[in-house]
């Protein structure tokens, strides 16, 4: 599965990944104690300038926006019909921003340095931290392991039962992809297991020994 | 934990994952086909129990936020868990986990009768259902600045559709169950 991220030299490209979630997390803690309208204008045109200067091809951006502008586009309407124009503009600026730094944040930041700066955050927290962050980069490479096999098997399910000329009903589908995949996860529980799973933390790994 | 339990969670995961990629099934009855993203959380709570069951959802949220587009319509991204609906995604985590908090005691003791299908159709329409709709109405309503009753009215158009998941949920679970039992008994 390909990420949303797309490559580029910009300089929201080159900040360190760990440091743009946390100032996107201070930004949408920030964006919700203030309720100024010019604050939440110039927090709007700030986040929208940081999207702009991605140089997202459009059509990118707005098959990935579409949905949530529309939404957008009602609040501000419902919130100017039913309480006030002023607090439409505060809740369409406030959410114009968030969403917009967001997206950019997304665009400009490859998954493995999210997983790398997860990881870095949970590892020195001891070895519970340790073995969280080993935890979570092999169930992240289970995850995208099975998406596509889960896929292959749901069009598999399907066209058995359309060669059989059976009606595409879900429960039909559900029943015999759930009790497929739960024998692949006992194939791949078995798998982990013949190579050392649970691994052993405490022993030194081969990264953590230096070779002078 | 053992290997199982850990490929487990990664799997329903997928699982979720896979129905909202999927093309959507029509229902015939309904005008609009649904995506079949949220029976996956019901499906993950149900068979997986509370805990494996809140870390399948919890992993999905993991990969939006890592922007991979793994929600209906190919969106992801931080850009969905700052919009407006952000709580129907966040909600799937504790949704999950009610629904398998109900769902256990009913596979545990008896689920191939009729009350056993009614008990696990409950389950999935508190956690699944109602969890869901009270983290994003509530989400919706605080973000979008919108009354709380406005914002379920709006929510209304999905519960025909999330209705019938439910109830799929359900008899999937209990179809499942017999030939292969996730949750132990005591």
């Amino acid at each position: 599965m390909l990420s949303l991220y797309q490559p580029g030299q910009s300089l929201l490209h080159r900040l360190p990944a760990g440091g743009k979630l946390l100032a996107l997390s201070l930004f949408g803690v920030l964006i919700f104690l203030t309720r100024e309208p010019l604050v939440l204008a110039a927090a709007a045109l700030g986040a929208v300038l940081l999207l702009w200067h991605l140089r997202l091809p459009p059509a990118l951006l707005l098959r990935q926006l579409a949905v949530t502008l529309l939404l957008l586009a009602f609040l501000v309407i419902a919130n100017g019909l039913l309480v006030s124009w002023n607090e439409a503009l505060i809740v369409g600026l406030r959410l114009l921003a968030l969403v917009a730094a967001a997206t950019a944040v997304t665009y400009a930041t490859r998954p493995s340095e999210i997983i790398a700066a997860l990881q870095a955050a949970l590892r020195p927290l001891g070895p519970g931290g340790e073995k969280a962050a080993f935890t979570l980069g092999l169930v992240l490479a289970l995850v995208l392991r099975f998406i596509p096999e889960v896929l292959f098997r749901i069009r598999e399910l399907r066209e058995a039962m359309a060669a059989r000329g059976a009606p595409a009903a879900p429960l039909r589908l559900i029943v015999p992809l759930a009790i497929r995949l739960l024998r692949s996860a006992d194939e791949v529980g078995l798998a982990l297991e013949a190579r050392g799973f649970p691994p052993d933390l405490t022993r030194p790994s081969k990264e953590r020994i230096e070779v002078r | 934990m053992n290997a199982r339990d850990l490929v487990l969670v990664p799997l329903f995961a997928a699982l979720i994952v896979a129905l909202g990629v999927m093309p959507p099934i029509p229902l015939g009855f309904l005008p609009v086909p649904i995506t079949l993203q949220t029976l996956g959380v019901m499906l993950a709570g149900s068979m997986l129990g509370p805990w494996r069951g809140a870390l399948a959802p919890a992993l999905v949220v993991l990969l939006v936020v890592l922007g991979l587009p793994v929600l209906s319509g190919g969106r992801g991204g931080l850009g969905v868990l700052a919009g407006p609906t952000a709580g129907f995604l966040l909600g799937w985590i504790p949704g999950a986990f009610v629904t398998g908090l109900i769902a256990r005691p009913i596979l545990q003791r008896n689920s191939q009768g009729v009350g056993g299908f009614f008990g696990l159709l409950l389950a999935a329409l508190i956690g699944g259902v109602a969890v869901v709709y009270a983290f994003g109405i509530l989400w919706l309503s605080l973000v979008g600045g919108i009354a709380l009753s406005t914002a379920a009215l709006g929510s209304l158009a999905f519960l025909p559709g999330d209705l019938i998941k439910a109830a799929l949920s359900a008899a999937a679970t209990r179809a499942v169950h017999r030939v292969y039992p996730l949750v132990e008994r005591p």
